[in-house]
């Protein structure tokens, strides 16, 4: 059972000066006047006089009420009655990352301050931070939100301190506290121009250590509240709260141009971050009865009041607007983001391309391309777990492989190529999620577009052998409709399983899956197409051949691919070698006399004719299209490879190397084309 | 105090694995058990002796949260050692090592030390990685490794100064290009290379070599 914690300032009494006492008084007796002229609450009027009285620092007493008010919070938390219980009782005690990053913050927030050495303190920011994660799982929790919200715990109750927090997460810093803190990252761009703009001298010496970035980031996430005494950055968050993020700019310009010639002179950024951080942790609060600041058990040179500090800020930069700030956001945030994404691509492809098909360059094409199609279709993941490696950062779905495959693979024009695709995809997806990640896309892509003419034949050999290619899908009258799988079949693929299972250290990642799974629970189609993936993919790990293949099978092969070169080219020489070729594979398939005796001799297409021969033979195999008990056609891999190498033509084409890169433009222009089109016809 | 040479570290890991205390230990030799949690970059810098030669040590210490990743990776440029930091009494982190490493060796120069920490050696009754794996994971990735205390200081003298001693025998073998900052490498002010008081394997890494 918990109940709501009061302001902890009232539970955990700091011990005052009679001169800090008065000044309070007279600065809350200022705030009642102003009450009594301009109205309380929601209803109040902004008045210069206002503007005055939050420069000075708004007495302890009020800030609750002056920051729900300034902010926005009393709004919220009105209108959304008995929300904040319910989302406590909501998230107590579940376990989830956020939590668990939450338990390990709770001790590290706001450690000087007496409230968080007790369980009051420490389990009231646990209530907010859980409950907040809670209510936004797309931001669940940010380190930095710790910190500020402990503070709004000192001063406001423990509800109203979840509003504050919910105003400060969602509408007054948008997007700072998010997987990759990308609004303070929008920011910091924001304040650089700033100080070129301002302090330009201070600019360029700055630049060369990359300085701005590196100070200012938690200025901006938390409000100066972890780099000064908090007392003092309380102040700040009164202006904050009152003018919005304008101020922290103000601020930061302030700072940077009370230390310029300090920074200056300094050799190296370790320097300017001391310089920085001496000034920082030495700004002290005029309210405060003139005591030391201690830090770390050491008194600390005080550098300025915060009062000056602000006072400064507000005569020096009052002139930059929300809406200037607005603006240089937008400009600059589309860069943030695209670093971003390029950094993940980047890293994407470092992940990738060990596996050699295709060069970086040409690899970082495609990533883009993938991620440009990600962003058009849905949101791409953006939280996606640490430990997975980076090519698991974007999923691709069967509908953009079949994209992807039809724009870039030579095997993607045909009329089978959706065909093609879909067995292809079935083939590459180890984990039988429907989702291919980056790097079996590549290699899916890779297989077909750039491996050595064997290692792409004996795909296409596999992508016609069940169950990659199930006899249900082939239209052919001879099928029986037994439900046994073919026991030779069976056993194969046992064998191939178990060599893997024992095998898997040498096996790459991309078939690992596969061979770490326990075997009793895969079904036996999936464990065969796992076996065949790792013989596709990893040949060099795996020297077993793969199965025979039988006639239905064979001549929906002979069906693709003569579909396939049918794109390519056109001339007579085509039509001859896949004719020959055919010939030869059937004949050792030890049948051709009775295909001769079959075929109509007027009829060029080899394939016509064997499908006519088909009907007429009472052939029988069973329901995986395995060589059943009457008919013992089929032809082992090597027969195919070595009969299909004398066809010049397909040697050509299963030769041939894409180029990646000059697919992509073409593709992206497709695209472009169609996306154009679409949106002429609906307008 | 002029200093012949000024080394940059930086401190990874996962959060809470104790990479401010030790640094805190190692500058102000003190643990603090209630920490400050580091926001963005942290700083500490302290001055060793190797080989009679003051060195100076400036280190960035890094906050581990997984929001923060990007912002950790610009750090990496301009570090010669690194120190990367996994808590023994959570597996978790030390599981996390190789994403850490992988990232490390993408944004860093290829020569940068490396130097594998399993810390809170101290809470041994709690420990779920034993001092083997960790050993067993440096060796397979070529990183120098040690078990410390941040609460006890046990090894974190070590750990630093190990780390130093490994880059200034680079330096001295020749594969650290001093001349170029973006090593994380710096001469000191008087000790500039127009002196000629270069260390002798460092002659062949003259301008026009480029480096790495």
């Amino acid at each position: 059972k918990w109940e709501l914690q009061p302001p902890l300032r009232t539970l955990f009494k700091k011990e005052v000066s009679k001169e800090s006492l008065a000044q309070e008084e007279v600065k809350a007796k200022q705030w009642e006047l102003h009450f009594a002229e301009y109205g309380r609450g929601v209803s109040m009027y902004r008045t210069t006089e206002m503007a005055k009285l939050v420069l000075q620092g708004v007495p302890n007493s009020m800030r609750r009420e002056l920051w729900l008010t300034f902010a926005g919070a009393w709004n919220e938390m009105a209108s959304n009655r008995g929300v904040y219980k319910d989302l406590v009782e909501n998230a107590m005690g579940r376990v989830c990352t956020a939590n668990e990053e939450i338990e390990r913050d709770l001790h590290r927030s706001l450690p000087e301050h007496p409230a968080f050495h007790t369980d009051i303190g420490i389990s009231a920011l646990r209530r907010v931070l859980t409950a907040y994660a809670a209510r936004n799982p797309q931001i669940g929790y940010c380190q930095a939100m710790n910190i500020v919200s402990s503070v709004l715990l000192i001063y406001c109750g423990e509800e109203e301190a979840f509003w504050l927090l919910v105003c400060l997460c969602e509408s007054l810093l948008p997007d700072y506290y998010n997987t990759k803190v990308v609004g303070a990252l929008v920011d910091q761009e924001v304040l650089d121009y700033l100080v070129s703009e301002h302090l330009p001298k201070l600019h360029s010496a700055l630049q060369q250590f990359g300085m701005i970035k590196m100070i200012s980031l938690s200025w901006f996430l938390t409000i100066f509240l972890s780099v000064m005494p908090y007392s003092s950055a309380v102040n700040i968050v009164d202006c904050f709260f009152y003018d919005g993020a304008k101020v922290i700019f103000q601020v930061a310009l302030t700072i940077l141009e009370a230390n310029h010639e300090k920074l200056q002179d300094c050799h190296d950024d370790g320097e300017a971050m001391q310089v920085l951080t001496t000034y920082l942790c030495g700004i002290y609060n005029e309210h405060d009865g003139g005591h030391p600041i201690i830090k770390d058990g050491e008194t600390v040179v005080k550098s300025i009041s915060v009062q000056a500090l602000l006072y400064n800020a507000y005569s020096k930069y009052g002139t930059i607007t929300a809406g200037e700030i607005e603006r240089q956001r937008v400009k600059h945030r589309l860069r943030v983001v695209q670093n971003l994404e390029d950094g993940l691509g980047r890293n994407i492809v470092r992940s990738i391309q060990s596996d050699g098909y295709f060069s970086p360059e040409q690899l970082m094409d495609l990533v883009s391309f993938i991620r440009e199609e990600l962003v058009g279709r849905h949101r791409p993941d953006e939280r996606y777990d640490p430990a997975t490696p980076p090519y698991e950062a974007y999923r691709v779905d069967y509908e953009l492989f079949r994209l992807l495959f039809a724009g870039i693979s030579p095997w993607g024009k045909g009329s089978k190529a959706d065909d093609l695709a879909a067995r292809l995809f079935r083939l590459m997806d180890s984990n039988n999620d429907e989702i291919l990640n980056v790097r079996e896309v590549v290699a899916a892509l890779g297989l077909t577009c750039t491996s050595e003419l064997t290692v792409r034949l004996k795909l296409f050999y596999t992508l016609h052998l069940p169950p990659v290619l199930p006899t249900i899908e082939i239209h052919s009258p001879i099928l029986s409709d037994g439900a046994e799988v073919a026991s030779e079949a069976t056993e194969f693929f046992e064998d191939i399983s178990f060599a893997f299972g024992n095998n898997s250290t040498e096996s790459t990642p991309l078939v690992e899956k596969s061979g770490n799974s326990s075997a009793e629970e895969l079904t036996w189609e999936v464990r065969s197409l796992s076996s065949l993936r790792s013989l596709v993919v990893a040949p060099k790990q795996d020297q077993r051949s793969l199965p025979r293949m039988s006639q239905p099978h064979f001549i929906a092969l002979w069906h693709t691919l003569y579909d396939m070169l049918q794109q390519e080219l056109t001339d007579e020489e085509l039509y001859h070698s896949i004719a020959s070729v055919g010939t030869l594979l059937l004949r050792l398939g030890d049948v051709v006399k009775r295909f001769y005796a079959a075929r109509d001799e007027s009829n060029d297409s080899l394939v016509t004719a064997a499908e006519q021969w088909n009907e007429k033979s009472g052939m029988v195999s069973d329901q995986n299209g395995n060589p059943g008990e009457e008919a013992e056609w089929s032809i082992a891999v090597e027969q195919f490879l070595a009969t299909t190498l004398t066809g010049q033509p397909i040697v050509d084409f299963f030769s041939k190397k894409t180029d990646l890169s000059a697919a992509v433009v073409k593709l992206r222009k497709s695209r472009l084309n169609t996306l154009q089109s679409h949106s002429e016809l609906s307008s | 105090m002029s200093y012949a040479y000024l080394f940059k570290y930086i401190i990874i890991g996962d959060t809470g694995v104790g990479k401010s205390c030790l640094l805190l230990q190692f500058t102000d030799k003190r643990f603090q058990p209630v920490h400050d949690l580091t926001i963005g970059v942290e700083f500490g810098a302290r001055m060793i002796t190797i080989d009679n030669k003051l060195i100076k040590l400036q280190i960035w210490d890094t906050a581990g949260q997984e929001a923060f990743r990007s912002i950790t990776r610009s750090y990496y440029r301009g570090a010669a050692g690194a120190l990367l930091v996994y808590d023994i009494t959570r597996r978790e982190t030390f599981n996390h090592l190789t994403t850490w490493l992988e990232d490390a060796r993408q944004h860093s120069n290829s020569n940068m030390v490396i130097m594998l920490i399993g810390n809170k050696s101290d809470l041994e009754s709690r420990r779920e990685v034993k001092k083997e794996e960790g050993d067993a994971f440096a060796r397979e990735h070529g990183l120098i490794f040690m078990e410390t205390s941040a609460r006890t200081a046990a090894n974190v003298e070590e750990a630093f100064i190990n780390t130093a001693k490994e880059i200034y025998e680079k330096i001295q073998e020749g594969v650290f290009d001093i001349n170029n900052e973006a090593n994380g490498i710096k001469i000191g002010p008087q000790h500039s290379p127009s002196n000629a008081s270069l260390p002798p394997g460092s002659q062949s890494s003259s301008p026009s070599s480029g480096c790495c």
